[in-house]
């Protein structure tokens, strides 16, 4: 008698290449049918119990848990004594590094859909209704509008669902807990809890900088403009395709004041922090960056004295130039955040642009950029 | 159960499971849970590990056994001579280890 097996379900293919990830090639596909025995042999019990075979399959892959733990033990057991590393972390960094040599971009990053309008709810209010609105509802001397400029809702927005999914098939325990918070779990950083809020849908969303600045934690590097890449403890997920439309503006400026935090020592009440993106207007300064096409900045300068800052982020162009908007016509770059002082009556301003891209975020007080010339006049 | 004792506790508990008869992956964890009422029920990720690594070390050895639900042949670990010995010195451990933090504890006869 012959038995039918089927191909591996495509979840559990991704699980298991993650899984076995960095292992001599015969270590490899022994751990491979291991886990593949295990998982089908899960399912089939919980099919029994009444469950789809697709809801079978997922939840006997949460069960197993992040493929991470998996190939960081296994990493452990083969190669440690080869590589004299010790620390769990350092496996963990170990089985990404080896992935990425592996061809991690094959299927690695994940691409989530975004929203760039906010599905915001109508804003409600009793009494005074501001202009340029449009009422919804009037009850009760309650009244409900939104707005009609669109740039009060303009942002980029990730359905907390999606999000949860495209973590889960990176192995990551993740779940959307009442209250739109989305909670997930990180090898390297331990339990992340991301805020996020219910739309005009009823459905959870998260801002796609409010993530990042939730798992700050992480180990976590951004890349690219157009269709950013955040790649959060070895998981990298991209925001939107970039086809139809470049978020990065909306993006790294939403982000910016989290990008602050970390690169300028706060004076006083660091609760006073004041970070104001400059999309348009101000003054345009186009500077030699020294870096990589695609590469991104961000200028930063303080407005006043104390914690109040301008900021206006770019791509690097293939010129090695990036062009910048700030509220000073004549900027003097500096090389350290202490440098950084208030503008000077005449219209001059020192500034500090920093490297936001292809670096650990945790890195970025250091990762300063000298644009050459050091100042610039800005049109 | 707190995960630290699990952890701290798994090799003893995977030979335990080992020494009355080979098992698989999924057997072993099955069994563990069936012997324990429940109260092992750990993450499934972490067992291949612990069974890769004690079978690196000598105490269990690889034996291939009937097709799984992948059409290949399920490996079952068995103990060997060096885990046999391994699991008696384990339980003595344990053994003078939980008598210790009894009577720590104020609960020894």
């Amino acid at each position: 008698m012959t038995r039918a097996v089927p191909a591996t379900p495509a979840p559990l293919a991704a699980y298991l290449r993650r899984a076995t990830w960095g292992l001599p090639p015969e270590r490899q596909q022994e751990l491979w049918d291991e886990l593949e025995d295990h998982v089908l042999t899960r399912a089939d019990g919980l099919c029994l119990s009444g469950l789809s075979p697709e809801a079978a399959l997922s939840q006997a892959l949460r069960e197993l848990g992040p493929p991470t733990r998996v190939s960081a033990g296994m990493t452990q057991v083969y190669l440690m004594p080869k590589l004299i590393l010790t620390a769990s972390a350092a496996a963990l960094a170990l089985s990404a590094a080896l992935y990425a040599l592996a061809g991690g971009a094959e299927g690695g990053v994940t691409t989530l859909p975004v929203l760039t309008q906010r599905p915001a709810k109508p804003t409600c209010v009793r009494g005074t209704v501001p202009q340029n609105v449009t009422v919804v509802s009037q009850q009760g001397g309650v009244t409900c509008f939104t707005y009609n400029d669109p740039r009060v809702y303009r942002g980029v927005y990730l359905r907390l669902s999606t999000l949860r999914d495209a973590l889960r098939t990176h192995g990551i325990e993740a779940a959307v807990q009442p209250g739109a918070n989305l909670v997930f779990r990180l090898p390297e950083a331990g339990r992340v809890v991301v805020s996020g809020f219910t739309g005009s849908d009823g459905q959870g969303y998260v801002s796609a900088a409010g993530l990042v600045a939730a798992a700050s934690g992480a180990p976590l590097t951004l890349s690219g403009f157009a269709a950013p890449v955040v790649t959060l403890a070895g998981v990298p997920l991209r925001f939107g395709d970039g086809q139809t439309a470049s978020v990065g503006e909306d993006f790294y400026g939403e982000l910016s004041q989290a990008l602050v935090e970390r690169v300028v020592p706060l004076w006083d009440d660091p609760a006073s922090l004041s970070v104001t993106t400059l999309a348009e207007g101000g003054f345009t300064h186009r500077v030699g960056t020294g870096l990589p096409p695609g590469e991104v900045v961000l200028l930063v300068t303080r407005r006043t004295f104390g914690n109040d800052f301008v900021t206006s982020a770019a791509e690097v162009g293939a010129d090695g130039t990036a062009t910048l908007r700030s509220s000073q016509q004549r900027l003097r770059f500096v090389f350290s955040s202490g440098q950084l002082s208030a503008p000077s009556p005449d219209g001059s301003a020192s500034a500090l642009l920093v490297r936001v891209t292809g670096v650990p975020l945790q890195n970025l007080p250091t990762v300063v950029t000298l644009p050459t010339p050091r100042t610039s006049e800005g049109r | 159960m707190n995960p630290d004792l699990l952890r701290g506790n798994l090799d003893l508990i995977l030979l335990s499971i080992l020494e009355a008869r080979p098992l698989y992956g999924f057997a072993i964890i099955q069994e563990a849970r069936e012997r324990t009422g429940g109260y092992f029920d750990f993450k499934e990720g972490s067992l291949y590990p612990a069974l890769h690594r004690l079978e690196a070390d000598g105490l269990l050895a690889a034996q291939l056994g009937e097709l799984g639900r992948n059409g290949k042949p399920r490996k079952y670990y068995a103990l060997t001579d060096q885990g046999r010995a391994a699991l008696r010195e384990k339980r003595e451990e344990f053994r003078t280890f939980t008598g210790a933090v009894t009577r720590l504890a104020g609960g020894g006869t």
